[in-house]
């Protein structure tokens, strides 16, 4: 074998531990790279046993029954070291209509921003092939850690290919399936523990319903929504809670939600004096999923909370009257406009409105459309 | 989607007549504008009540048969009530600047909305001291 002077880099053990590590970490034959050491009079010299660089059995092809959580644990801090502990897992083993066996994990993403995609590894008969699944999972599920080996993966693994590939389409079909019943099961059988994972968890499952159709029909079973108080409720919990209170004079249901619990403050507060219950939407993925809900939901309108006075979010019958002459509306009108601070790019428009007593002597608000679309 | 970043937001400032605090700014502006501010609402109704007479009468007319002094009349009574209409504002700006009251509610109600910061938020400050002494 000849070697160039610029690649004798590819010499040095390190990096050939490197390559071995990368690539045949998981071969199903014991890899043999050098001999191991030990320390020995301050310096390392080698031993008389071969230093077995790969594990042959991994976790993905025991039986599920033979392992316990902390197998699987450590498992995910061999793949991915730096990484928080998994929230869920999902051990995979099909063997009709195709083979596919591996672990799925859900990670625990800890911001928005974090949203690093692209973790799973593929493998072939534990052979790896590459670390980009996208086509192979649905688009969702690349937030996903983990490990997935089929040998009905074409190993050309050109993305036009993959994407045509009728095996291909099953096992993304099939993960999801497996994901959403994963998820199904945990919340039928332990709500507590889902409900406790659902900060975590509401970015895989809003982001798969936005992105899936088929996994929308599925997860809004056990999808939740939270309100400003912190308590959960699926949708249809939520409906049930909210129907006698919010539906407005037309026969729609009014969704009131807020963006920021302490700048709205003062509007959810008023609304919940008035026994509205308003749900905290602060994810990045909540403005779609807004939109999203709207579409599905029947005769159902989201609004924020601080986007007019209480009494005219949920419209219920005629509005107060107004008993101001229109030359005394005027003259408020004008006394507050003229003091409203000029502010780059803020315009007030003063509006005189009969309400009750007790409520605020002014306020400000900005319209839904407006704030849909500053939002957008 | 640039346009509706770069577009002013645009906020309802909504005043609720049946509060006492606002029911005391109306009534003292009334009181301490009436004597200026009565002939003008007086002229005003009479200028809109000719405006709107005028433009009856032109209904069911053509541009070219509404005689030409109709046309300037109706331009001058126009000019009138925007003249008016300034002439107003300015009183009743000359009026608020003096009653703290509306300058204090205003503030309070940018603070709640965290748009109260830096010069105007010393000055609420000071005036809200001020008030309590």
């Amino acid at each position: 074998m000849y070697i160039d002077d610029d690649s004798k880099e590819f010499l040095e053990e390190a990096r050939v531990s490197a390559i071995l590590n990368k690539y045949c970490k998981f071969l199903p034959v014991a890899i043999a790279f050098g001999k191991k050491k030990e320390w020995k009079d301050g310096k390392q010299v080698d031993t008389a046993e071969d230093n077995i660089i790969n594990d042959t059995t991994p976790l993905w092809t025991r039986k599920p029954s033979e392992l316990k959580d902390e197998d699987y644990k450590k498992f995910y801090r061999d793949l991915y070291p730096m990484s928080d502990e998994p929230l869920f897992w999902i051990h995979l083993n099909v063997d009709f209509p195709f083979h596919l066996t591996g672990v799925l994990y859900f990670p625990k993403i800890k911001s928005n921003i974090d949203m690093q995609k692209n973790k799973i590894q593929l493998y072939c008969n534990q052979v790896y092939v590459t670390d980009e699944v996208e086509g192979i999972v649905p688009d969702f599920l690349t937030l996903m850690h983990g490990v997935i080996d089929s040998p009905d993966i074409p190993l050309n693994v050109s993305r036009s290919y993959l994407q045509s590939d009728a095996n291909v389409k099953k096992i993304s079909g099939y993960i999801s399936k497996k994901v959403s019943d994963r998820l199904q099961s945990i919340f039928k059988n332990d709500r507590k523990e889902f409900e406790q994972k659902w900060n975590d968890l509401k970015i895989f499952i809003n982001y798969g319903m936005l992105t899936e159709e088929d996994f929308y029909d599925k997860a809004n079973k056990y999808a939740l929504l939270q309100d400003t108080e912190g308590k959960l409720y699926t949708y249809e919990e939520y409906k049930t809670l909210i129907t006698a209170e919010q539906t407005d004079k037309d026969g729609n249901l009014v969704y009131l939600y807020a963006n920021n619990k302490d700048k709205e403050y003062g509007f959810i507060e008023a609304a919940t004096a008035k026994v509205y219950n308003v749900l905290l939407m602060d994810g990045q993925l909540d403005v779609a999923l807004i939109s999203l809900l709207e579409r599905k939901f029947e005769k159902t309108r989201f609004t924020r909370v601080d986007s007019d006075t209480v009494e005219r979010l949920i419209v219920k019958e005629e509005q107060k009257e107004s008993e101001l002459k229109n030359s005394e509306r005027d003259i408020l009108t004008g006394v507050f406009q003229s003091r409203m601070p000029k502010m780059e790019k803020k315009e007030f428009y003063v509006q005189v409105q009969a309400m009750g007593e007790d409520d605020s002597p002014i306020m400000i608000t900005q319209s839904e459309y407006m704030l849909r679309m500053k939002e957008m | 989607m640039s346009f509706y970043v770069d577009m002013a937001d645009m906020y309802t400032v909504i005043l609720n007549e049946n509060h006492p605090l606002i029911k005391r700014v109306l009534s003292e502006a009334e009181s301490s504008c009436a004597e200026k501010l009565q002939p003008i609402i007086s002229e005003n109704e009479q200028l809109e009540a000719r405006r709107t007479a005028l433009y009856d009468a032109r209904r069911d007319k053509k541009e070219d048969e509404i005689p030409q002094s109709e046309k300037d009349e109706l331009s001058d009574i126009e000019q009138k009530i925007t003249k008016i209409k300034s002439d107003k504002e300015a009183l009743l700006a000359e009026y608020a600047a003096g009653d703290k009251c509306v300058s204090q509610l205003i503030d309070i109600t940018l603070l709640q909305n965290n748009m109260l910061t830096g010069e105007a938020l010393n000055n609420f400050v000071k005036r809200s001291i001020e008030m309590m002494k």
